[in-house]
């Protein structure tokens, strides 16, 4: 078995890692009838006079509270937690990186900067996070693979708003789309 | 006859500039002349530049009759979209005892179904489904299941898997007999069973068989199933929500025969209706909900319960028959007793229902169209206080509602319960899982309705409640197949959840429904036709619910009006109430119901993935010749001093023409001013204005503006086009243009306007009724469309200034 759980983590470990995972879900996983969509959706612009990327992330509360949970191991609220802003923010962090591209149009490894938290507003219909990066300045690659790991039915939309436009781009988990160029309009 | 032709490029800052067209005179009568004049210009301007609109023909595809794509019309389903005069189906009624094994979460029971065959065949095996064969370990939904992606550690996709591999499901037969006993000849064929009979069951008879049996009860949670129980750790109580239990007919039916797709685990079912009777042993102190009316309220409910039942049925709002209180107390404690609730159910296509200790039940009795219906919830007290104050509501909402837009809701009871299961329905009773948010397992004192937390468990209540209960009409009543078309009934449902929300409260927070909300998904890449088979659809919740729930919401709205709409609707759920529809006879009703052709919209929306985008791409304003000389050579003469003075014009202006040197060389019209109006324009003009008649000269007379507007059809979807118009004066008109316009050309189409006023702009879709996925285009002149980190931040420094003002 190549995958990478497996070469991370003796086969025991993993299976207590399992069970603790399952204690968690247990509880919170919406069944699939009541909530057929896992969908996600970044508008994304960089901002050339504030030097900065400007995102607006949109999520289910409950697909991003499940997330959290997981990671956390304990149950959440988007509103109520404990430091839920940091937990956000570095759960967005580890699942949503830009690397820049050079002229051959390759990637560099690591993204220079991290996310900045400016906000979020959460109601029934929808939960939103604004962001901001200061690098790398586009030309860029992005990695999303936000939420990936409740549901693999999970979709990441991206908008890229660039030259007055509002390019998309799908991120979904089951088909392992998790590296993109976000290239503008040709 | 001159136009002047005023041309807009649709960019922000075009210049508004008027082109003289001083070479195009054209002397026919005024009427013809108008048209002729702007069709010529156009005609000719087209040629020269080479820029003619391509798509000529496009139409005709878009616009095609869906002919082939549908099954030819039968004496069975007519081409009306009805059941025909031959049409039939098959029923079953069942006859089933079932215990539950509190100890062991396992269930056994044993049915006899009578099975009438009401086709015009002869049939020499009947087919059983048995769903719970799902779980087996070595079942098609295991074994066909994809990898998860491992690189991103798919915990609940692993915690799902490792359960189904640690879980004993499936059927375990103990008997397959005819009425009298004798062992019947069976196979079992993964999720069914194929029973031969001794003799073919011919047209019109009817044969009973009995099947025994056992299986294993599912952890709901763990599995995210349809049916399973729910274990309380902290008192040690289970809620059962038990469905897909018993052996079921599998469907036989005109269009498919014998039902033949196995359950794979999303398609859900396809089912025959019957009458029930269904006896359910269960621990004495349990509370047991269920599809269909209780027969023995004597034997199972004390006479305190009974008369809050009875006070129920009148009752102005809903009444407990077991309180929070009692439910409290009730489970406390054990019991090894056991009771049998007896539940009858008429013309049903299945049978669920739930059992606990834990259980607070209310009740409430209404009127629908003449006759009771008692609206019931089922929940423990770690639903509360969320579900005594809203459940029971949202079902008598969504009856309300629903009944409205199809037909009196035709059962004694509609029935919500509260367990593991995320939301679920079946006949007369559903399963809703929301609870309010809670720290630990209990009670949260901290809900407070202010609270987002709050709101939030609140909306996901009563949406799901009205989406399961609503789906009581589709495809409980209206019974389309769900293993082979899961928007039949989610999409229909999932369109009528909207118009219940909506009637709810303002600003009902609906998550689906609304054109924009689906703008995302129609532009994204991963997509197949709404008319895919249930097992190979992706993105499921937003092909199958969302995509076909907003595109009813934009027929009702912005194509066939409300009343044509909701009369088609209406009649459709009319005619197959009870039957059994396929998406031929609904394309077919509605449009017979509605009298419009739809089929460029089933074509564009259930059968295709384009989606709508539409751009104004220019506006060309054409005025007409007053043909009053003294008006129109002035703006000639205005027109002509205009012109560009050419290099060589400029240069030539010093030289010592020949003319000048040889004045004999010129004659009358060196001289000529042919600016100035002479004796002969007047005469002319009299003539002309005498020669036209009242309505020519009453056209001419009026100040007309004449605008051409370009549409460009970029995302493909054939839409209408809703239009404001915004006058110079500041007024604002409203203008709709069919979806017909593009049946010639679906790619560009231009649009003549005859307006009184002076245009200052327009907009295509300002109401966001079509979908349109990029409204940057749809405004002449363009508008800046802001990006949502950047509305924030303008709410933002509001708020900061707000702050500070409340701070003073
Ligand atoms: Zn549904």
């Amino acid at each position: 078995m190549s995958s990478r759980l497996m070469n991370r983590t003796n086969p025991a470990l993993a299976g207590f890692v399992l069970m603790c995972l399952l204690c968690v879900l247990g509880g919170f996983t919406a069944s699939a009838q009541a909530h057929p969509y896992h969908e996600s959706s970044l508008e994304l612009e960089w901002n050339a006079e504030a030097q900065q990327w400007e995102a607006s992330l949109r999520v289910l509360p409950e697909d991003l509270e499940d997330a959290l949970q997981f990671q956390l191991g304990q149950r959440v609220d988007l509103i109520h937690s404990e430091n839920i802003d940091q937990h956000i923010l570095r759960y967005v962090r580890k699942r949503l990186q830009l690397v820049a591209l050079d002229q051959q149009g390759k990637a560099s490894a690591n993204q220079t900067a991290q996310w900045q938290w400016q906000g979020k507003e959460v109601s029934h219909k929808a939960a939103w996070i604004f962001l901001t990066l200061a690098a790398p300045p586009p030309p860029v690659k992005m990695r999303n693979t936000l939420m990936f790991e409740v549901q693999e039915s999970q979709i990441n939309r991206v908008f890229y708003r660039v030259q007055g436009k509002r390019i998309p781009f799908d991120f979904p988990a089951h088909h392992g789309g998790t590296v993109q160029e976000l290239l503008p309009p040709q | 006859m001159r136009a002047c032709k005023r041309e807009f490029d649709g960019t922000v800052d075009a210049a508004l500039e008027c082109l003289s067209n001083a070479g195009n005179r054209l002397t026919f009568g005024l009427t013809a002349m108008l048209i002729a004049a702007l069709v010529c210009l156009n005609f000719s301007q087209a040629v020269w530049a080479g820029n003619k609109p391509p798509g000529e023909g496009t139409g005709a595809t878009a616009f095609a009759q869906l002919g082939e794509l549908l099954p030819t019309p039968s004496n069975v389903r007519t081409a009306q979209g009805a059941p025909g005069p031959e049409y039939w189906q098959q029923r079953a009624d069942y006859r089933i005892n079932v215990r539950i094994d509190d100890d062991k979460q396992r269930i056994d029971g044993d049915v006899a179904i009578t099975y009438h065959n009401r086709s015009p065949y002869a049939l020499n095996y009947l087919w059983v489904q048995l769903d719970q064969n799902r779980y087996r370990p070595d079942s098609d939904d295991v074994l066909t299941g994809r990898a998860p992606n491992f690189e991103e550690f798919p915990y609940g996709k692993l915690a799902d898997l490792l359960n189904r591999r640690d879980f004993d499901g499936g059927v375990t037969l103990k008997s397959v007999t005819d009425a009298q006993g004798n062992t019947l000849n069976h196979t079992v064929v993964k999720t069914m069973m194929r029973i031969d009979l001794p003799q073919a069951l011919a047209s019109g008879d009817s044969y009973t068989l009995k099947v025994a049996w056992q299986h294993n009860i599912i952890d709901a949670i763990a599995s995210r199933s349809r049916g399973g129980y729910e274990f309380f750790e902290k008192d040690g109580n289970y809620i059962y929500e038990i469905a897909q239990w018993y052996p079921r007919m599998a469907a036989f039916t005109d269009v498919e025969g014998w039902q033949n797709k196995q359950f794979l685990g999303r398609g859900e079912f396809t089912l025959e209706l019957g009458d029930y009777e269904v006896h359910i042993t269960v621990p004495a102190d349990h509370i047991v909900a269920a599809t269909g009316e209780l027969q023995n309220a004597d034997d199972v409910l004390s006479s305190t319960q009974r008369q809050r039942f009875n006070d129920a049925a009148t009752a102005s709002k809903p009444v407990f028959i077991v309180t929070p209180d009692e439910a409290k107390a009730n489970q406390k404690d054990d019991t090894s007793a056991e009771n049998t609730w007896i539940y009858k159910a008429k013309n049903v296509r299945d049978f669920a229902f739930a059992s606990s200790r834990k259980f607070i039940w209310d009740a409430w009795g209404r009127d629908v169209g003449g006759r009771q219906v008692m609206a019931m919830s089922y929940y423990p007290v770690e639903a509360e206080p969320l579900w005594s104050q809203y459940s029971t509501h949202s079902i008598v909402h969504t009856i309300d509602v629903y009944s409205r837009y199809t037909f009196d809701y035709p059962y004694p009871v509609a029935i919500s319960v509260n367990g593991p299961i995320g939301g679920m329905e079946y006949p007369m009773i559903s399963f809703n899982k929301p609870r309010p948010y809670e720290d630990g397992t209990y009670w949260d004192l901290r809900q407070d309705p202010k609270d987002k937390t709050w709101e939030r468990s609140k909306y996901g209540l009563i949406s799901v409640i009205i989406h399961e209960v609503g789906h009581n009409y589709f495809p409980m009543i209206v019974n389309s197949d769900e293993r082979q078309w899961t928007w039949m009934d989610e999409g229909l449902n999932t369109f009528l959840q909207f118009l219940a929300e909506q009637e709810w409260e303002e600003n009902y927070p609906s998550r689906r429904g609304e054109p924009q909300d689906i703008v995302e998904y129609m532009v994204s890449e991963h997509k197949v036709p709404i008319m895919t088979n249930s097992e190979s659809l992706l993105q499921f919740g937003s092909n199958a619910y969302a995509k076909p729930a907003t595109a009813l919401n934009i027929l009702r709205e912005s194509i066939l009006g409300r009343e044509l709409f909701d009369f088609a609707f209406r009649e459709y759920a009319q005619r197959w109430r009870f039957k059994r529809p396929s998406p031929a006879d609904f394309f077919r009703t509605m449009e017979d119901a509605s009298g419009i052709d739809l089929d460029w919209f089933w074509r564009g929306w259930f059968y295709g993935t384009n989606h709508v985008d539409v751009a104004i791409n220019k506006v060309t304003q054409y005025q007409l010749d007053t043909l009053n000389p003294d008006i129109d050579k002035a703006q000639l003469r205005a027109d002509d001093e205009d012109e560009v003075e050419t290099l060589s014009k400029q240069r030539n202006k010093n030289n010592e023409y020949r003319v000048e040197r040889f004045p004999e060389l010129k004659d009358f019209y060196n001289d000529f001013d042919e600016f100035s109006v002479t004796p002969y324009d007047y005469a002319k003009y009299q003539e002309t204005i005498e020669g036209l008649k009242d309505k020519e000269r009453a056209l001419l007379e009026s100040d007309h503006f004449f605008y051409v507007v370009d549409f460009q059809n970029i995302g493909g979807l054939t839409t209408p086009l809703p239009l404001r118009l915004s006058y110079a004066n500041g007024k604002e008109e409203l203008l709709r243009i069919p979806a017909e316009i593009w049946r010639y050309n679906n790619e560009n189409v231009s649009k003549l306007l005859i307006l009184d006023e002076e245009l200052a702009g327009i907009a295509f879709d300002p109401y966001l009724e079509t979908a349109d996925a990029d409204v940057s285009n749809n405004e002449f002149p363009r508008t800046i469309q802001k990006s949502r980190f950047q509305l924030f931040k303008q709410q933002e420094e509001k708020n900061h200034i707000l702050r500070a003002q409340e701070g003073e």
